[in-house]
């Protein structure tokens, strides 16, 4: 419980940190928070998997919820997922280095490649679901917009 | 529609392409979005190209000239706000709520404003900086370390912004210094800190989410190009962390 509050109150600091509008800052701390919860809860196991469904969990959360309050995915997701990001990998992976161990230094930077390819596959499957799906949903929408021949735009 | 009006109107797509792709959205979003402004126009062929750092739009009909118009695009620091509030303006204007120069005057405002004040960016590279050492195992002894090192790259990002670094400069010297300072302050003060995690903690300020995100909708969404670049950004910013707390570590290796 004390990790999910950290969770959010540090989110709550990267939204400011990358201006995120004021409305997306609650969303995305608690969906963010959220999955933090699941990659620690899968992280014990293997933190590739548990990377992975914590990433897909954020998306589909952030996805939703952009369609429900009309923001974009990206001001939702990006600070939900700052904390899976293998920050802590990349610093092992160098001061192993530096200390002269290099099979350890190679398994975390192992580590920090494979977690961000997790995290960037789960993006592309999620966002590909809800990219069909909205094309599904405003496959009429779009024509609409577009006006009739000879409109002219008002000043 | 007179010729005026549609240079006005290329500008305020590019205008309003500029602001996203600076402010750190995805390629397919930005081209979307000046694509939607510019079918406005109603005109025959709507074309966009957006790339990593260069836009280009051009709007022609068999009966008038060609308008195009192309802009290089310098990234800035990521502005997510700045993204929906384009968004929002261009929703309005291709739904006809407001008209093309309130359009323009609302996206000229929209690049000049920032949400967050100074002192709130400051207190927020604070918070991240001790919270996210504590998700990674710190205590609340760590309280003092992991402040100072979240100001430190809170400040030497505003420097290397100041003298407009490059981007790999400017991550790799706000590594080093986080981790000079918290090396620095771990052998100063005389209760124990969990080092490691401070340092961790801070870096989360410089690892390159966003750039991960972009690449993987990029290449996604078939823009291989700018998906390729978006990825090799992820890779060198993360490159250049690791290098900046490498040198810290072993500079701090043979003094301690």
């Amino acid at each position: 419980m004390s990790s999910f509050i950290f969770a959010f109150l540090a989110i709550i600091g990267f939204c400011v940190v990358f201006e995120s509008p004021l409305k997306c800052c609650i969303p995305a701390s608690l969906i963010g928070a959220t999955g933090w919860i699941v990659y620690l809860a899968l992280g014990r196991e293997n933190i590739y998997v548990a990377g992975f469904m914590a990433s897909v969990v954020i998306a589909i959360f952030s996805d939703g919820c952009a369609v429900w309050l009309k923001v974009s995915t990206t001001s939702l997701f990006v600070p939900g997922i700052l904390p899976i990001v293998p920050g802590t990998a990349i610093y092992r992976a160098v001061s192993y280095f530096v200390k002269g161990k290099y099979s350890a230094a190679g398994k975390n930077f192992v580590d920090a490649v494979m977690l961000s390819g997790s995290i960037a596959l789960a993006i592309v499957i999620v966002d590909y679901v809800f990219y069909l799906i909205r094309d599904q949903m405003y496959r009429g929408d779009r024509s609409s917009v577009k006006c009739k021949t000879g409109d002219k735009i008002d000043h | 529609m007179t010729q005026s009006d549609y240079n006005l109107l290329a500008d305020t797509a590019i205008l309003a392409g500029e602001i996203m792709l600076k402010s750190g959205a995805e390629v397919n979003r930005v081209e979307d979005t000046i694509q939607r402004i510019l079918e406005v126009s109603n005109l025959k062929h709507v074309e966009t190209v957006v790339m990593g750092t260069c836009i280009i739009a051009s709007i022609s009909n068999p009966d008038m000239n060609a308008i195009t118009v192309s802009r290089r695009v310098h990234a800035e620091t990521t502005n997510l706000g700045k993204i929906d509030d384009v968004n929002e303006v261009s929703r309005k204007f291709c739904s006809r709520k407001i008209s093309l120069k309130e359009a323009f005057h609302q996206l000229k405002k929209i690049e000049a404003r920032r949400r967050y004040s100074n002192r709130m960016h400051l207190l927020a590279s604070m918070m991240v900086a001790f919270l996210f050492c504590i998700l990674f195992g710190g205590s609340v002894r760590d309280l003092l370390p992991a402040i100072l090192s979240g100001t430190s790259v809170y400040f030497s990002e505003k420097i290397c912004s100041r003298k407009r670094t490059a981007a790999f400069i400017t991550s790799m010297f706000s590594a080093f210094i986080l981790s000079m300072i918290a090396f620095l302050i771990d052998a100063a003060i005389p209760w124990r800190i969990h080092r490691d995690e401070v340092i961790t903690g801070t870096l989360m300020l410089l690892v390159p989410g966003l750039a991960i995100t972009n690449a993987s909708r990029d290449i996604l969404m078939s823009n291989y190009i700018s998906g390729a670049a978006r990825l090799l950004e992820a890779l060198i910013l993360a490159l250049a962390v690791a290098l900046g707390t490498g040198i810290a570590l072993f500079i701090m290796q043979y003094i301690i």
